[in-house]
């Protein structure tokens, strides 16, 4: 294999290093930089593909965006993904409870967050038996769950005065994640149910 | 002036006032100017009546009350609008208009009235048309936000797509009786009464545009907010599982996890914080052993994590658990190489030398590391380097380069 970096984009290693932190490169990122990363990896994905697969990293097309996959996980780093996950797991469900329309190109800050569950005590109740989530008051825990969406990569902090953040397409990871997760072993389970009710 | 501190109180206020309150409501806008409204009434009674937000006063003009312009609008207008907006009686009006224009015309009687009605019916439609379309949009805005849950909000924007459907019948409605009028209006030959005719064809031609695309973004919002409900209850359900510790159990969660043969390079809950440091480790995952040795390895090296050297302390098991050290950097490798002036070979041969027990893939792999990371201190040529069975681009120094090229013209 011949690796030509005169074919590559110039944005190489600024894909590369956004990559490389774990972060997603996405097609609605507010920033201009940042989608013209995402167009250089359509564009080149073959080349850069095979350029970042000797390093050992497998740069990967989703619905909106890029990321790099790795191989051979040991079973510990897969535990902490599942925790990671679970974690994650909850804060979707509140969140998309709160918001029916939370999804790609959503725009929210946590004050409309804490704002809604003010009038919600369920939820509020949820989002206090959190574990992942830090902070005292209901203004910290609703920063925390921003700020917690913002480094997993799927939301975008904007600079504008109200503090909103946007729901990038990279939340596309998390729904396919997480809509391939089914229920199994739903007859033993009812069969047990029954066993048990007798 | 005094400030209504009961239903009672404020029943007496309105009706002392009922006269200029009227006025302020019939006028332009619902707000007329201060002196007129000093004429009607006295200062004393203005600041009443803003005392009990009934009025507020802006820029010299007197205001009708935010809520009581909507409480009157509500009643009144939108009641007395329904009369207005009942297209079948105006056009059955306009049949009648036609009817008595072609038999006054043949006795020579006032025909004129006539054609003034039908006008006056006709300037009426665009703005009647317009104004539903904003209430149906002020109304679904509404009552959208103010619905709870997310079947509330479907059923709304299930509703607020009927709404347009009708919408869009009465504008065919219209349509076609301005198209059965068509012969009258080419026979009498009024100028009036043909802008007033193809102002409504124009209108209508506007609007139904709008509505074929508001349409189109609500069915987009209905498919959505559907798919977000089902989304949703999955995630419900999963969270109960998740809360009773059966998720691993009772879903395929964990042989996704645990059999996939990749997995995705993700950051967010995977920075460990100690002691006011923050330190990211790229990638997140790796085998622990050889994290232990690389993190005591990196220890040695004081300008990595300095405020951490400390080889005494023991290694936190909570710390190994969260995140992994695998990088090993070879920049320094490659400054060093770009600071040794006398430098002539390439960056590969000199990382090599440098680095002897690195090989194979591994080798191939701290070389592109290092050269896509720092590209811009390199230049590539046409030469070709094997590592590993592939063909790597040879990589040299831009000042040694640049020496290279200098030495060579001279």
């Amino acid at each position: 294999m011949m690796i030509d970096t005169n074919r590559l984009p110039s944005t190489t290693k600024a894909i590369f290093d956004t990559l490389r932190g774990g972060n997603f490169i996405i097609d609605n990122h507010p920033e201009p930089e940042q989608r013209k990363m995402f167009i250089d990896c359509e564009s080149y994905l073959p080349t850069l593909r095979a350029y970042f697969e000797p390093l050992g990293y497998d740069l990967e097309e989703g619905d909106g965006f890029f990321l790099f996959y790795i191989k051979d996980l040991v079973d510990s780093a897969k535990e902490h993904r599942m925790n990671q996950m679970i974690s994650m797991l909850d804060i979707i469900t509140l969140v998309l409870g709160v918001f029916p329309n939370f999804n790609v190109g959503w725009k929210g800050s946590p004050s409309e967050l804490e704002i809604a569950l003010k009038g919600d005590t369920l939820r509020r109740e949820e989002l206090e038996n959190m574990r992942s989530i830090k902070g005292k008051t209901l203004t910290e825990r609703c920063v925390s769950i921003f700020d917690t969406l913002s480094k997993f990569g799927c939301m975008i902090p904007l600079d504008d005065i109200f503090n909103n953040y946007l729901v990038g397409s990279s939340y596309n990871y998390l729904t396919e994640f997480y809509e391939s997760v089914q229920r199994i072993n739903n007859e033993v389970a009812k069969k047990n149910e029954i066993e048990d009710e007798e | 002036m005094t400030r209504a501190r009961n239903f009672l109180e404020l029943i007496s206020v309105l009706r002392t006032k009922k006269d200029f309150l009227n006025a302020v409501f019939e006028s332009k806008n619902r707000q007329m100017s201060l002196s007129n409204a000093r004429n009607l009434i006295d200062d004393i009674s203005i600041e009443e009546l803003e005392a009990n937000n009934l009025i507020e006063i802006f820029n010299n003009e007197v205001l009708l009350g935010e809520h009581l312009t909507r409480f009157l609008e509500a009643q009144l207008v939108d009641n007395y609008d329904e009369e207005l907006f009942d297209y079948k009686n105006i056009f059955l009006k306009i049949s009648k208009s036609i009817e008595l224009y072609r038999t006054s015309f043949e006795v020579s009687g006032d025909a004129h009235k006539h054609t003034r009605n039908i006008h006056r019916y006709l300037r009426r439609i665009p703005n009647n048309l317009l104004d539903s379309l904003k209430s149906m949009q002020h109304h679904v805005e509404f009552t959208y936000r103010s619905a709870a849950t997310n079947r509330e909000k479907l059923q709304e924007l299930k509703g607020y797509n009927e709404m347009l459907d009708e919408f869009y019948e009465t504008l065919e409605f219209i349509s076609r009786n301005m198209r059965v009028h068509l012969e009258f209006f080419e026979q009498i030959n009024d100028n009036a009464l043909d802008l007033q005719r193809f102002r409504v064809g124009e209108y209508i031609l506007t609007i139904r545009d709008t509505l074929i695309k508001t349409t189109q973004i609500v069915i987009d919002y209905i498919r959505d907010t559907e798919r977000s409900i089902h989304f949703h209850k999955h995630l419900v359900e999963l969270k109960e599982l998740s809360d009773r510790k059966e998720i691993r159990s009772k879903t395929n969660m964990y042989e996704l996890i645990f059999n996939a043969k990749r997995e995705p390079l993700l950051s967010g809950l995977s920075v460990v914080e100690k002691r006011n440091v923050q330190i990211k480790f790229y990638p997140d995952y790796a085998n622990e052993e050889e994290f232990e040795l690389r993190y005591l390895a990196s220890l040695n090296k004081p300008n990595m994590i300095e405020k951490k050297a400390n080889l005494n302390e023991p290694i936190e098991d909570d710390f190994l658990e969260e995140a992994i050290i695998v990088t090993v950097d070879y920049s320094d490798i490659l400054y060093e190489y770009i600071d040794a002036k006398e430098q002539e070979g390439s960056f590969l041969t000199y990382l090599q030398h440098k680095e002897p027990e690195l090989d194979g893939e591994e080798l191939l792999a701290a070389y592109l590391d290092t050269i896509i990371t720092n590209s811009q201190e390199l230049v590539f040529t046409q030469e070709d380097e094997m590592v590993y069975g592939y063909r790597c681009m040879s990589a040299y120094s831009i000042s040694n380069t640049a020496k290279t090229l200098q030495d060579s013209i001279l």
